[in-house]
């Protein structure tokens, strides 16, 4: 078992207040990610209510059974988080280790998944620019809207997922205890992953579907 | 509220350290997670740029002596202003109060050992030097021509030059921004030490977290519209683009989301500097506190809800430019306040002249100047006759160089004592900043007249009736540059061979007095108690008319 | 804190009450889809989303047994995406 003292970072002196200092600073950091994201769905909902029709055709090009199997992954992947969490908070190191490790699984699944989409949507030229197939012009916008909204989400799951890995290595080797601060940030912020993709699956695969 | 001397000795008499003494290499610099030493860094590298920036605008300044333009093309003078807004904005005065004297004096003034994330806080200026690598790419490769405002679709399509690069440079400082918020807001909600309850926090610690709030809400907006006018130049993704129904106005409402917030940014802590001054230097408490609080919190939160003032003739529908103008007046009125309870903290003072004393009221006089031209703007019938002329120039010069950099000078004089240790040479900083004021002025007075005139911003070439005042307004920026030499002068000769300062040169009040100068490493040798609330100048001087012995204190002690 | 009770159901058993709830309104979204709704549709699918991230947030994030400050700090963001929405639209919506 691990020195509680190793969880210990300057300036504290008290591990609690220290995981309430982690969970606080990581709360203030997801307001501006919050903010980063409001700026890309506020120019989507700016366009989407003066292009409403051509926004339903271009949505309609969108491989909804993709999308919904990434949407299942994610929100079983914030569940995985969870129980991390807990088991964390439980100093049960293996346990921790297990469900980060499903977490990392269900993540890279999702990668998996949109990669497919992607070449798929590549293949069908729905990349604007002269090969665009869509009509009217405004489907352009929707579609560089998909890959804007859609990448940035990606890496942001891709960083996460890499976190996560280096998580694993540092409880994994004892490095840091389990039941010290880090799980508390690095839960939050996987779950504000997948609050923007509870947003975004609505935005970009639902539309057109009747 | 009480009067007490220190129980135990200074630092300096026990022979503590000072936060200087903990390692000599360049590693123990580069790879410090002490507040005090990467405030000293940041220092150092936004020096750096405010001469590069400067460099470029006195290029720019030079070339506008002729009408014609003598020594640089169209092209060439484009990059130059725009390269001086990028430097100036984001590499210098977005950073330069928090990141320096909020990462030294911040947990000082609240008594805590550091900040709540310091490794962070080291991360958050490798993202600056990451930053301004970018920048320095850019300069090295030519510049970028598209203003500091990179409106679409010259930007994302027609410019050539490094606009990826420059906005890449700003997307990454802007995330070493949004670190430093997030320190001082975690700092400030969990490290203040026993006593210092929210209410008696000094105002600059108030500004600091303000200004964090601001920053952390504010440059992930910019960030987002950087990285859409990239990926429109990059990918060819159409965001703004009209020719598909993408409007231009868009990226306008998104990049101004966050720039005019970012003048808040600016002004806030220069505020705050300026109410720890103000008061040191007239012996009197501030007056209005609560008032003053209130007043940073309502600038920080309304300053969000008026960015559309910048966009008047862009487009914005006549609806969209009342509401904006309407609360652009409103955003006034906490700062007008400010500037009379600063005024109404002078009342019945003992007014002392040192340096960051003249910097101060310069920055009371110069702000106001600039704070009311912005009244004029915020009118939209006086603003679509002004727009993008050299009365806008004059106006957010006023405030950002007559406000926050003279603001900026008053911060590094008032506590480089207690940085360093040592005093500067009070008559040679007197003298700069009395040139300051001087070059300032004959710098930006031509300005506003010109632009009331009709002269237009960023033109190169223009009417010869508009000479006369180019001249003097370049002759002026001559005078300021040596104004702004003069302290790396003096400063550096105090570095050398100033003298040595004492614990609290200033008789100030406040937590950063009570321990050594400079600071031991982890601050203070015993963990501060406080009892009493701010600024106790009215205390300090009753006890010395009464001729009681004291020393100055009105919060701290032990623990 | 389950400090020495190690029996491992009490910490999965409410967070996968939650994700069934979660797949639940997931199921709701998604099969709406095909209902001609008009306007109606991308209405229900956001709220049915809010409601998602309300269930996450409560329940996955454990909002609700947060420090008041958390609770502040994420409405706060809220309330800025809001502002950001209102005052954008205010223009959109009156041009003419």
């Amino acid at each position: 078992m691990t020195d509680l003292s190793d969880a210990l970072q300057e300036p504290w002196s008290d591990l609690r207040l220290q995981r309430e200092a982690v969970g606080l600073g990581m709360w203030f950091f997801l307001a501006s990610e919050v903010l980063f994201f409001a700026a890309l769905f506020c120019s989507y909902a700016v366009y989407r209510s003066f292009n409403a029709e051509a926004f339903r055709i271009a949505a309609a090009h969108t491989k909804l059974i993709y999308g919904s199997i990434n949407t299942a992954l994610l929100l079983t992947s914030s569940l995985t988080m969870t129980i991390a969490l807990r088991a964390a908070t439980a100093r049960l190191q293996r346990m921790t280790l297990f469900f980060l490790g499903l977490t990392v699984l269900l993540g890279l699944a999702f990668l998996v998944t949109k990669g497919l989409e992607y070449y798929g949507d590549i293949e069908e030229h729905l990349i604007p620019g002269s090969t665009f197939p869509l009509k009217p012009a405004a489907t352009e916008i929707f579609w560089a809207l998909y890959w804007v909204m859609t990448g940035i989400h990606a890496i942001h799951l891709t960083a996460g997922i890499g976190v996560v890995i280096v998580v694993m290595l540092l409880f994994g080797r004892e490095i840091v205890p389990v039941q010290g601060s880090t799980m508390e940030g690095v839960a939050i912020y996987w779950h504000f992953v997948d609050t923007v993709w509870i947003f975004l699956y609505p935005l970009i695969y639902l539309g057109g579907r009747t | 509220m009480s009067e007490m001397t220190l129980p135990f000795a200074p630092a300096e008499h026990v022979g503590a350290s000072s936060y200087l003494d903990e390692g000599h290499t360049v590693l123990s610099w580069l790879l410090t997670t002490d507040h005090k030493r990467i405030a000293i860094l940041y220092a150092l590298s936004i020096t750096i740029f405010f001469f590069i920036g400067g460099v470029a605008i006195g290029l720019v300044r030079l070339e506008l002596i002729s009408p014609t333009g003598w020594f640089m093309t169209s092209d060439e003078y484009n990059r130059a202003f725009t390269i001086h807004g990028i430097i100036m904005v984001w590499f210098f005065l977005v950073p330069s109060i928090p990141a320096t004297m909020g990462n030294f004096i911040l947990p000082l003034m609240i008594g805590a050992p550091d900040v709540a994330f310091p490794r962070l806080n080291l991360l958050s200026w490798y993202l600056y030097v990451i930053g301004a690598g970018f920048t320095v790419y850019v300069l090295l490769t030519g510049g970028v021509d598209t203003g500091w405002t990179f409106y679409p679709p010259f930007s994302s399509n027609y410019s050539n030059s490094s606009v990826v690069a420059a906005a890449a440079g700003v997307f990454v400082v802007g995330f070493s921004s949004i670190a430093t918020g997030v320190n001082f807001l975690a700092t400030t909600h969990l490290l203040r030490a026993p006593g210092m309850t929210w209410f008696r926090l000094p105002l600059f610690a108030w500004s600091m977290y303000v200004v964090s709030l601001v920053m952390v809400l504010a440059t992930p907006v910019l960030a987002m519209s950087l990285l859409l006018i990239s990926a429109e130049r990059l990918f060819g993704l159409p965001i703004f683009d009209a020719r598909v129904g993408g409007d231009p106005v868009l990226f306008q409402h998104i990049f101004w989301f966050y720039s005019h917030p970012a003048v808040y940014i600016m002004i806030l802590p220069a505020m705050g500097v300026v109410s720890e001054v103000l008061p040191c230097f007239a012996r009197r408490r501030v007056f209005g506190y609560a008032f003053m609080v209130y007043a940073l919190l309502m600038i920080g939160i309304v300053g969000f809800m008026v960015w559309g003032h910048h966009m008047f003739v862009a487009g914005q529908s006549p609806f969209a430019n009342l509401v904006f103008s309407f609360l652009s007046f409103i955003v006034a009125v906490p700062s007008a306040i400010k500037v009379f309870n600063w005024t109404a903290t002078l009342y019945r003072g003992q007014i002392g002249f040192e340096a960051p004393m003249l910097y101060a009221l310069g920055f009371i006089g110069l702000f106001t100047i600039g704070g009311l031209t912005g009244l004029f703007l915020a009118s939209v019938p006086i603003d679509i006759a002004t727009t993008d002329s050299y009365f806008v120039v004059a106006h957010f010069h006023t405030i950002m160089v007559g406000g926050t950099v003279s603001a900026f000078m008053a911060g590094i004089h008032y506590w480089w004592p207690k940085v360093t240790g040592r005093m500067y040479h009070e008559f040679a900083a007197q003298f700069a900043a009395i040139t300051m004021f001087l070059g300032f002025n004959l710098t930006f007075i031509p300005q506003f007249i010109m632009g009331w005139l009709g002269m237009p911003r960023r033109y190169h070439m223009y009417p010869d009736v508009f000479q006369i005042w180019h001249v003097l307004s370049s002759g002026g920026a001559a005078v300021l540059a040596v104004a702004y030499l003069l302290p790396l002068g003096y400063l550096t000769w105090s570095l050398i061979g100033g003298d040595r300062a004492g614990d609290n040169p200033w008789q100030a009040t406040g937590l950063e007095w009570q321990t050594s100068s400079p600071p031991p490493k982890q601050n203070f040798l015993h963990p501060p108690r406080v009892t009493s609330a701010p600024y106790q100048y009215h205390e300090l001087g009753r006890a010395r008319e009464e001729g009681e012995p004291t020393s100055v204190s009105g919060q701290g002690g032990t623990s | 804190m389950t400090n020495g009770d190690r029996s491992a159901h009490r910490l999965w058993r409410a967070p996968a009450w939650a994700w069934v709830v979660l797949m639940l309104l997931f199921a709701i979204n998604l099969g709406s889809a095909f209902i001609p709704l008009g306007n109606g549709n991308v209405i229900l699918n956001l709220f049915v989303a809010a409601v998602m991230v309300v269930v996450l947030a409560i329940f996955l994030m454990d909002l609700q047994n947060a420090q008041t400050l958390v609770r502040v700090v994420a409405v706060a963001g809220l309330f800025w995406v809001v502002l950001m929405f209102s005052l954008v639209f205010s223009d959109y919506l009156s041009r003419s």
